[in-house]
Parts: structure tokens; C-alpha cells; sequence
């Protein structure tokens, strides 16, 4: 079940004052059978534990998907969900799958042509702090 | 004894060149000269037959046409007699009887001829279809019967390992105690080398061996270990081998009445730890591989390979008993596959999906009576 936002009557800036992080929950499943889940096995018993206790805002779950091959499940708070599968990688590299799923904003992937994106464009332009008068502190 | 190409024994050359006065020549025929007098011509005639055809056999040659002996010149010809001469003075072929103790068939029990049955009501059949089928040695080997004793397997080690790990420990101990002291006296030369279990007496003399063991795992043997070299050095008794058991309680309290230092015993020389691991092998049927022998430089490196905790079989099994996983808030493990009506239970929904479907007379799980969805590969672009 997805969170629904409430009607709000201005916009949230996610990282201003507060970031939440937008993955709030995690699939990990696995074989304990196929060669391809030996990374994944290995994963979940040496990397899990200490991954899972840094991020306590992500719920995991970790079930077995017998005869398939292993997959991470990134559920994301806008209602999105994004699969990877990782079979016959080594523990390290899913790893990084863990965190690409835990970064990812669970939007459909953008092409990105500018350096900044705004939802809310400033008519001056980006502020800089190398050009003006300066700010004495 | 003179050679010639063209023949490739002397003995091949006799036996084609005797064919057709083999009765009288082949050794097969003497041994059964008193058979012949006593049976009919025909029986007589077929017996001949078998003792060329037998005596060929042992001669071991194979069949030469007659007219190959006839080109043999006159030289071959006198070397045949003179070898035939000396056959008939009593030279016998060496008997090719291979001595065992496998039974196989032997004798051969003839049965009586359709002429010579006196019942009346005999008829003799035509045809072999119906007739029932006597002998044959088809599945002779089949029948363990025909096997003797000696011919099973019989391993170094015992045939069942020991599992037990406190018994391993007690046997890993001995092992270890008898390794050192045949290192010891090993340049002396042993009549027995590890090989003799023996009883629970000679294992009680080796548990009871003390051992020093130094910083760097250095042991040293205190007295009381020269009984038990003469004891690896008795030989192996007749008959069926004593071994020593010793029941797990037993073993578990003789571990625990040791010093544990004695796990620290180095085993780095090789002579000490191939006669270990050979002792190993014998007391309890063990193979310590060879990678993993090599890794292995103490008493407890040993201990460990031989005890195995039994691996888990299955992750969600080892998560819940080693991992941290278990105790963190925010994970969740599951021993088996999350199903989708798994997730509506876990969102209470699934008993007002079953109210519903059972309202409508719709199967709860599957399809039911009613087949798969049609529009379904319409929707996948399958049609």
C-alpha cells in the first residue's frame, strides 16, 4: 500500500529542513538452490545485517523465490516499485544495487540535460558565492 | 627350443597338426582314457571331439587349417615328432587349474537320450517353445552364494565413520599420542606401522600417555608411552580384528578430565602428521583430504576437520540461528516463498476477498472449473 499524499497547500522540498529518503522498503529475495543466488546467499548473511541497521527507515524483507533467479525490490513512497536482478553477482556488487535502489527518487528514469533541475525557477539564476560583493561573516 | 616364424608355438603346430589323432595324443584324453571305455561309440566320439576342442583351449592357440600343417617342410616335421615323443613319454601339459575359492559351475550333468528313456508315456518335444529352461549360467554371478568371503572389500578403516564428536576428540587424541611416539622410534624400524586398533586395553594404555605440550606446541612425551609402541608394534592377530569402542558418555568425560593445551600439540612434521592422519584413518575412517591435511598444524586444526556441525540446509535456517538479521527492527525474514495471498493476509484483506469470491461462487485459489483468462494473451499480444 502506497502513502497518499494529503492535499498540502504548499510544496515540500525534500531536504530542506528535513530529507526522507524516498525508498521505504526493500525485497531482497533469493535461492537457495540456484548458483546464481551464491552471491545474493552471501550478501544476505555477511553485508544485510550491517546495511539493514544503517538504514532503519527502509523496511526489508528477505524471502526465498525458489528456482528464480535472485532480485531486489526497491518500493518507493511515490507508489513506484524498481526490480533489479543481481544473479551471479558477487556480494559487494549487489551491494551497490542496494544503494542505487535506496538513492533512486523511484521515478521513471530521466534524461538529465542540465545541471540544475527546479521545480520552482529563480528568475535570477542560481546563486553562486564566488561572484557579487561577498558576505562578510 | 627351435623357432619357427611361420608357426607361433611349437604346442600350436601339435595340436593342428593332431587333430585328427587328437585322442590319442592330448593329455585331455588320458585324464579321461577311463570315461571312454565305459560309454557308448557316440558318446566316445563326442567326448573326443570336446578333448581336441578342450585341449586346443588350454594350449591357448587358435585354430590352424589343416593344410598350413601340411606345408611345413621336412625340418618342422621331424621337430613335431620329436615334440610329440616327448609328450607320450609322459611330459603332461601344465594344468591351467587357477586355484580359488569363487565357487563356479562345475560338472556337467548330462541328460538322458530320448532313445533311452523306458517311459512309455515320453514324448519327446520338437520345438523349445513351452519347455521349461534348466541351468544356465547367466546369473551365475548374481547369487552371492557363488561368492566367497575373501572377496569382499575390506577398507583400512572401519566401514562406518565415527560421528560422534566426542569420541572423534578421544580418537583424534590417541591418534595424536601414537603419531609422536612412532615419529619418535620411527628410524627403528616398526613391524606394524599403525595399523593394529587393538582393544580397549591398548586404547586405555594410549589415552593415559601424558604429554607436555611448550609455548610453541612443542610435545613432549612423559613416561608411560613405551607400552603402547610395542602395542602398534604386535602384529596383526588371526582372525577377525578386536576393535575398541567407546561409548559417547564415556568420551565425553575422558575429553573434559584433559588439559585442553593438548589441542595446541603442533603437528607441522610431516612424518608425525601423515602417520596422525593414517592413524586417523584406521581408528575412525576418516580420510583428511590432502588440501585440507595441509592446512592443518595442530591437534585442534585436526579436531575441527574431523568434527562437522551439520551444515544448515537451508538460509532463512542459518539466518535464524547465526545472523543479526533476527534482532533488527526493520527486517523482516520469511522461511519460504511470500505468496500473493501471503501479502494480503499480512494487509488483513484476504478474508473479505474470500467473503466475496465465495458470495459470487467464485474459486478462492485458482481458476476453478472456469480455465484460464482468454483476454489475457490478447492482452500480452499473443493472439
Amino acid at each position: 500500500m502506497t502513502v497518499k499524499a494529503l492535499q498540502q497547500i504548499s510544496t515540500g522540498r525534500n531536504g530542506v529542513g528535513a530529507f526522507i529518503l524516498q525508498c521505504k522498503k526493500m525485497d531482497i529475495h533469493y535461492c537457495d538452490w540456484a548458483g546464481s543466488s551464491r552471491g545474493m546467499n552471501g550478501f544476505i548473511k555477511s553485508i544485510l545485517p550491517q546495511f539493514a541497521a544503517a538504514h532503519p527507515q527502509i523496511e526489508f524483507t528477505v524471502s526465498p523465490r525458489p528456482s528464480k533467479h535472485p532480485i531486489i525490490v526497491g518500493h518507493y513512497i511515490n507508489g513506484r516499485e524498481k526490480a533489479i536482478c543481481v544473479r551471479n553477482m558477487e556480494p559487494l556488487q549487489i551491494l551497490k544495487k542496494a544503494e542505487l535502489l535506496r538513492d533512486a527518487s523511484g521515478e521513471k528514469l530521466k534524461r538529465v540535460t542540465k545541471p540544475v533541475q527546479s521545480i520552482n525557477d529563480s528568475v535570477r539564476g542560481v546563486w553562486s558565492p564566488y561572484h557579487g560583493n561577498g558576505m562578510q561573516v | 627350443m627351435r623357432r619357427i616364424p611361420r608357426i607361433p608355438s611349437v604346442a600350436s603346430a601339435l595340436s593342428s597338426s593332431s587333430t585328427a589323432s587328437a585322442p590319442a595324443r592330448s593329455a585331455a584324453a588320458c585324464l579321461l582314457k577311463r570315461d571312454i571305455a565305459t560309454r557308448s561309440p557316440r558318446t566316445t566320439q563326442l567326448r573326443s571331439q570336446t578333448c581336441a576342442h578342450s585341449q586346443r583351449r588350454y594350449l591357448s592357440v587358435s585354430s590352424r587349417s589343416l593344410s598350413t600343417a601340411q606345408q611345413v617342410d621336412t625340418d618342422v616335421a621331424r621337430v613335431l615328432e620329436e615334440e610329440a615323443a616327448v609328450l607320450q613319454a609322459g611330459a603332461q601339459i601344465p594344468s591351467r587349474e587357477i586355484q580359488t575359492d569363487l565357487v563356479y559351475p562345475r560338472g556337467v550333468v548330462e541328460a538322458p537320450r530320448s532313445t533311452d528313456v523306458t517311459d512309455p508315456e515320453y514324448t519327446p518335444a520338437e520345438t523349445a517353445e513351452g519347455l521349461e529352461e534348466v541351468g544356465g549360467l547367466a546369473n551365475w554371478w548374481e547369487d552371492p552364494e557363488h561368492w566367497s568371503a575373501s572377496k569382499e572389500y575390506v577398507g583400512f578403516g572401519p566401514q562406518e565413520k565415527v560421528t560422534d564428536p566426542a569420541v572423534l576428540e578421544v580418537l583424534t587424541r590417541r591418534a595424536v599420542v601414537e603419531g609422536l611416539i612412532y615419529t619418535r622410534y620411527a628410524e627403528k624400524g616398526c613391524k606394524n606401522p599403525l595399523r593394529e586398533i587393538g582393544g580397549r586395553e591398548e586404547m586405555e594404555r594410549a589415552l593415559k600417555v601424558e604429554v607436555d605440550v611448550a609455548e610453541d606446541g612443542t610435545a613432549t612425551l612423559k613416561k608411560s608411552f613405551k607400552p603402547v609402541w610395542a602395542d602398534l608394534n604386535r602384529p596383526t592377530p588371526e582372525g577377525k580384528p578386536v576393535t575398541a569402542e567407546i561409548s559417547p558418555a564415556d568420551a565425553q568425560q575422558l575429553a573434559k578430565s584433559w588439559d585442553p593445551k593438548w589441542k595446541t600439540i603442533s603437528l607441522r612434521d610431516p612424518v608425525t602428521k601423515f602417520a596422525v592422519a593414517k592413524r586417523i584413518q584406521r581408528l575412525t575412517g576418516h580420510v583428511v583430504p590432502d588440501g585440507k591435511l595441509f592446512g592443518i598444524n595442530t591437534a585442534a586444526g585436526l579436531v575441527a576437520q574431523l568434527i562437522k556441525p551439520p551444515k544448515p540446509k537451508k538460509l532463512a535456517e542459518e539466518i535464524a540461528t547465526k545472523s543479526e538479521l533476527v534482532s533488527l527492527p526493520n527486517v523482516r525474514v520469511f522461511p519460504r516463498r511470500v505468496t500473493p495471498v501471503d501479502k494480503e493476509k499480512m494487509v488483513g484483506r484476504w478474508k473479505i476477498i474470500v467473503q466475496e469470491l465465495e458470495k459470487r461462487e467464485l474459486p478462492v485459489v485458482g481458476t476453478g472449473n472456469y480455465g484460464k483468462a482468454v483476454e489475457k494473451k490478447w492482452i500480452l499480444g499473443k493472439a
